[in-house]
């Protein structure tokens, strides 16, 4: 199964700016060259200050051969370096991804995080793959889905992805 | 929808809900079959 790395980046806006930067044009080219690698997503936050990052890996064995890896740790520690905190860093299994269309930047991404007792997580992955993504795609401005999965914690997160802005959201809120 | 589904049960809770823009993802789905 699909898994990836999440870590949530929090630090004053023009310091997030830089961490941001470093990750899209130094740590993505060396992200997406590694062997088992499914790519990288950067998201900023609609509040300043904070941004998540996720790295996706091909099976859990690809996940902590990178976890384990040297180019894992210097990331951490330059990231670290920057916003003066440890970065810390959740794994999860991604039992749905749906993508409706190609991915721009600038569109919304709304993450809604649960947690269950940990032998509903599969319900969950169950309803959201098999009822309520086949609602959101036909949802104007779907563009893709993914859901988070910590079995053994019962962690969740949902994640979809808007052309414009997630539905029932005030158009005020989302500036293009 | 999950909520709907799911959520009426005291098991699930929803902790946050929080709205981001996507800087970029490459992202993509396996090409084949993994474990």
């Amino acid at each position: 199964m699909m898994h990836a790395r999440v870590s949530q980046i929090t630090a004053d806006p023009p310091v997030l700016a830089g961490c941001l930067a470093y990750l899209e044009h130094e740590v993505r080219p060396v992200v997406e060259s590694q062997h088992g690698s499914l790519g990288l997503s950067l998201l900023a936050g609609q509040e300043p200050g904070v941004a998540i990052v996720e790295s996706f890996r091909a099976t859990h064995e690809h996940e902590l051969v990178w976890a384990a890896g040297e180019t894992e740790a210097r990331v951490r520690g330059e990231l670290a370096r920057r916003i003066r905190r440890p970065v810390t860093a959740e794994d999860y299994q991604v039992p749905v991804f749906e993508r409706g269309a190609p991915l721009r930047s600038g569109e919304a991404v709304r993450l809604t995080r649960m947690q269950v007792k940990p032998p509903g997580a599969a319900d969950v992955d169950d309803v959201f793959g098999d009822t309520a993504v086949p609602w959101l795609a036909d949802t104007p401005g779907f563009c893709g889905a993914l859901l988070f999965a910590a079995p053994a914690s019962g962690r969740l997160i949902s994640q979809t992805v808007w052309r414009d802005r997630p539905p029932g959201r005030p158009a005020r809120a989302w500036p293009r | 929808m999950i909520r709907a589904e799911v959520l009426d049960d005291e098991d699930y809770e929803i902790l946050a809900v929080e709205d981001y823009s996507l800087v970029f993802s490459s992202a993509r789905k396996p090409s084949v079959p993994s474990s």
